[in-house]
Formats: structure tokens, sequence, C-alpha cells
């Protein structure tokens, strides 16, 4: 069932969510912070404004890969080294969430994995290889903010280091090392020609 | 979501203003006017700088210039000139807000839109032969050439940091009008995607006023031809349409024989022959075919086909026998049905046992569709021969 009856705890205005297992999300009306508790609403802050910056996903813009349409209802925006890369939730016709990673036309769709228990960020180097996975990239990066619903909790400020991992097929693996939790993704990279925006 | 954001600089060096179009990913910013090569991510501290550069004889972009490809709005953020084995092109770095960065190759006035690959060949391509099969993705190319490239020029913002006699090794494997290439140089190897572009759409799309003529060949360009082409494509089913009637006509049309005999031949003097026969026709308005089968070089046959009491003429004709025919073939019909008379004479004695005259009705020639056939045959055949002539053209410039 979903949570499509739940109103914002700070000015009553109704959370239209999109995906029953959201666990964050911004009201629409008064841009409050709400977690979605199993049987509560908490308020936590007020939700960060992210610039609007030219892209080809859009919230609440549908587009369509391969013959399967998705539907962007959340979006979280982390800064790194050298600028910042946009992390929209989308929910796809079939109702599942996927992930997609978006760094200046770099395009990859994630989803997310138990995270490896071995693997150890201050280890990583470059170039190495590793059970067949090619490290691709390594930094440092901080949660700019977000909009929309989100199957997880983010936190504005929350910083982590992570790695990509690189295979044959436009194959990514991702992992965050943050303070107190690591997080993994698997992905491919996606051609944006690919991309049909509707409308 | 089809406008770069403008930003404006001055240049660390010279101090002048310097327009900025592409995003974070910029590793460098060359100044037009000076040669400074500035790092973005470092307040655009000084990297190196390029004295006296020679700008390219020629080059169609400038920076700042906008234009689609492939629907989507580019613009020129930089651009780098390239020398190797004796030729000289351009690489303009695009970039687009929605779908990154890609490079509009110069060479000589054709166009080529190259864009980053993820994909990986089956095989290496440093180690292969001209014509030699690699695939990617599924798709399948064939190594054209492996060179190595000096940059000559550079300007604007570039996603890595370009120098002056920087040189790059590249592996290219074509399957026209797309390429899949390999660049190497000390740090890292690069797998690119590319499809020709043609020059009138780049034209048209870039708004460029001067009109440039378009190299004759190029590894990438697609085979064209407004009338072979498009020709042979609606001759290839008529080749197996008319084949097939062809054979069904030959196999089940035939008609029935009327006079499978041999013929009596007569005498009548020296180097003179003669014979004559009736049969009926039972179907008329069909189409009659008479064969007359002999081998004997020299003879004049005079042959005649008459109605038995009206003796009205339905067919004549002569006919020298030239070495090697051994077959006269006559096609006719008759109005009415009835008893009809064939006769002949030859200015040559026939032997008896060489000739034989068979007459078939209901006949139906496939002659139409044989022409047909040859003609959809001579179509592709041509076409081939044109695509086989342009693809040695293109295979002359690949490497060994």
């Amino acid at each position: 069932m979903y949570k499509n009856n739940i109103n914002c705890p700070q000015c009553g205005g109704a959370l239209s969510l999109k995906f029953r297992h959201s666990k964050l999300c911004a009201c629409e009306y008064c841009s409050s912070v709400i977690f979605l508790e199993d049987d509560a609403v908490r308020l936590a802050g007020k939700q960060s404004v992210l610039s609007q910056e030219l892209g080809l996903i859009q919230l609440q813009q549908s587009f369509s890969y391969k013959k399967s349409a998705y539907l962007p209802v959340g979006h979280v925006r982390y800064q790194y080294e050298t600028g910042f890369w946009d992390e929209w939730w989308t929910i796809n016709n079939a109702g599942k969430g996927l992930w997609v990673s978006v760094d200046e036309g770099d395009f990859v769709f994630e989803n997310q994995v138990n995270a490896p228990e071995d693997i150890i960020f201050e280890q990583l180097q470059l170039d190495a290889s590793i059970k067949g996975w090619l490290v691709t990239e390594l930094g440092h990066a901080v949660c700019d903010g977000f909009e929309g619903e989100l199957p997880e909790l983010v936190t504005k400020g929350e910083h982590f280091d992570y790695v990509h991992f690189s295979k044959a097929g436009r194959k990514l693996f991702s992992i965050a090392f943050y303070e107190t939790r690591t997080t993994a993704f698997r992905g491919l990279w996606v051609d944006p020609f690919e991309i049909q925006v509707d409308g | 979501m089809s406008e770069t954001t403008v930003r404006s600089i001055k240049c660390t060096s010279c101090s002048a203003p310097l327009m900025l179009n592409a995003g974070h990913k910029i590793k460098s910013i060359t100044c037009r006017y000076c040669g400074a090569v500035m790092n973005p991510h470092e307040d655009y501290k000084l990297l190196a700088k390029f004295l006296d550069q020679a700008p390219p004889s020629y080059s169609p972009l400038t920076l700042g210039a906008q234009g689609k490809l492939k629907n989507v709005l580019f613009t020129v953020v930089g651009m780098i000139e390239w020398t190797g084995e004796g030729e000289f092109w351009i690489d303009y770095q695009i970039f687009s807000p929605t779908h990154g960065y890609a490079w509009l190759v110069y060479e000589s006035g054709n166009w080529v839109f190259l864009r980053r690959s993820r994909d990986l060949p089956n095989k290496s391509l440093w180690n292969l032969r001209a014509k030699n099969k690699v695939k990617v993705n599924q798709q399948k190319f064939r190594f054209f050439d492996s060179y190595q490239a000096k940059i000559i020029y550079v300007i604007g913002e570039l996603t890595w940091v370009a120098r002056i006699d920087d040189t790059t090794s590249l592996a290219e494997a074509i399957d026209p009008p797309y390429q899949f290439s390999a660049e190497r140089n000390a740090n890292e190897q690069e797998y690119y995607f590319g499809e020709y572009m043609e020059a009138d759409e780049i034209e048209r799309e870039f708004d460029l006023s001067s009109a440039y003529p378009a190299a004759k060949m190029h590894r990438l360009k697609p085979y064209k031809s407004k009338f072979l082409q498009p020709l042979a494509k609606a001759a290839k089913p008529f080749v197996l349409i008319s084949l097939v009637i062809t054979l069904f006509i030959w196999l089940f049309l035939q008609g029935s024989t009327i006079k499978p005999e041999p013929v009596a031949m007569t005498k009548i003097s020296k180097g003179l022959t003669k014979s004559s026969y009736d049969f009926s026709v039972k179907h008329p308005n069909q189409l009659i075919i008479m064969t007359i089968n002999t081998h004997k070089a020299g003879a004049l046959l005079n042959a005649k086909i008459t109605h038995k009491t009206s003796h009205k003429i339905i067919v004549q004709f002569g006919q020298n026998i030239k070495k090697g025919v051994t077959q006269v073939e006559s096609n006719f019909a008759v109005a009415k049905a009835g008893v009809y008379t064939f006769s002949f004479d030859a200015k040559m004695p026939l032997p008896v046992d060489k000739i034989q005259l068979v007459i078939k009705e209901n006949y139906i020639t496939p002659s139409y569709f044989v022409l047909l056939l040859l003609f959809s045959i001579g179509m592709v055949i041509a076409a081939f021969m044109s695509r086989s002539a342009f693809e040695k053209k293109r295979w002359e410039l690949a490497g060994d």
C-alpha cells in the first residue's frame, strides 16, 4: 500500500508520495523535510534549495530508455573535487526504483547492493584491479541537498569517500564509505543519446 | 534545456576576456590570444604557455559556435589541431549541458562526430592488421589503421591538458559510417565511438557561410550512388521472382507436343530437299512453338506453315543455318482450330537423321522473364562492382 494519505506535520499539506518504500520526502508546500517511519512521520528541518541546472533529467518529468519508462521522484546532489553530480531516484513502469547518476553527460543506471566488507578505502589505488574490477576513480564527496522523495535517509553536509570500479560491458561498481555505514551500487553506463525525454 | 551557461573570465596572463561555455569537467583553458594554459580548478593558475602558435590554415568553426548534432545542441568550447602521417585535422571539443562532452573532427572537408565509449573491444586494437575483425558490443568493425599524431595548436576549454608537441597513438577500426577507436598516451587509454557526418548537415546546423569542397574519400564515408544503389535494391527481389517464374515456365508450361516425329525428307534434285506434313491445332489463339533441330551448317532453310484447306500462310521464314547453330525456332498463333501444313525446303541436302521437327501448342515463352532476370542480375552486379571499386579506394587509405 502506498503511503498516500500522509500529511505534512508542519503545515498539514498532503504528501503525494509516488513510491511505497520512500523514507524521506520534502513537503511541496512548506519545504519541510519529513522522515517517513513505519507508523509515524517526523520533521527533520527545512529542505535545501538546489540550483536548477540544465540537464536531460528533471524531477517529475518522465523519460524512457530501451522501452522502459522512468519517473524521477527524488533528487540528491553531491559536490566533489571539481564540481557536482546528481543522483535521481526514479520509479520505472513496473513500480521498481532505480538510481540514475548524472555527471555532465555521463549517465549510470544503478541498483543498491550489499556492500562488500573486505574493501578498505585507504588501501585502494587508482588502476588497481580487484576481483576483475578496475579502480577508475577515487574521491571525496559532500551531500549538497535533496528534493522530492527518496528511499533512504540523506543529510545535507554528510560527506563520504567513494570509489568507482569499472569492468567490460559498461559495468560500474561504486562504494560510498560514510563514517557510520558503507553503501554499494552496481550500475551500467548508459549513452544519453539512447534516453528519450517524454513530452 | 538547450542553452549553455556562458561565463567570462580574464586570462591570468594577458587579461584578455575569455568566454567559458563548458562545465566542471574541463581541465584546461588555453587563451586564444596569448596561448596561456590555465587550470580552472585552481583559480585559473597558469600551467603552461604556448607562444607563437600558428592557427590552422583553415578552420570552419570557431569557439562559441553552436549547432545541433543528432538533435542535441552543442557548443564548440575548445580546439586542437593535429598532424600525423602528413595529414592535418582539427578536433573541436564540443559540449552540451544535457549530453556532456564530445568531439567534432574536421578532416579536409569531412566530419566525424566522436564520443567517449564505455564499451571495450573483444581484442586489443594495437596488434591488428588492416581488415582484421574486431567486435564491440555486438557490432563488427574491421581494423583500419594505427598511427601517431602530434598536437600543433590548442585553444579554448578541454577535458584534458593538451600540450603542443604532445603525441598520442591512435588505432581505428571501422564499420562505415561508424568507427571505434583507441587513443593511448603515456598515462591512459580511452575508447571512442565515431560517426561520419554529412558536410551539408554540419554546414546547415552550424550555419557555416563559406562552403568548402568535401574530400573525395574518407575512411568512414558511406557508399552512396544516386542511380545504381536504389536500382540494385529494387532489382534484388526481381532476381528471385523472375528466376522462379522462368524456371516454372520451363518446367511446367512448355505446352503439349503435337508433332514429335523426325521429318521425312524427300530429295527433289541435287542439293535440294523438301518435306511437308500436316498437324492439327486444337486450341486457337494460343502460342505455338515450332522447333527445327539441325546442325548442318551452310544449309538455307525456307519454311512456312499454311492452313490446309485455305492455303493461307500463317508463318514463313528463311534462315541460313550457321555453324554451331543446332536449333531454329519460330513462335506463332493460329486464329482457328484445324489442320495446318508445315512445309520447308533446304538448299543443301540435309541428312534425315539429323533433322527433327517439334511443334507444341499452349506454349508460354519465358523470354520476358529471362530479360527481367538478366536486367536485374545486371543491376545487382553493376552495383556490387561500383561498391567494390569504392571500397577499394577506401582501403587504399588504410595502413598495412
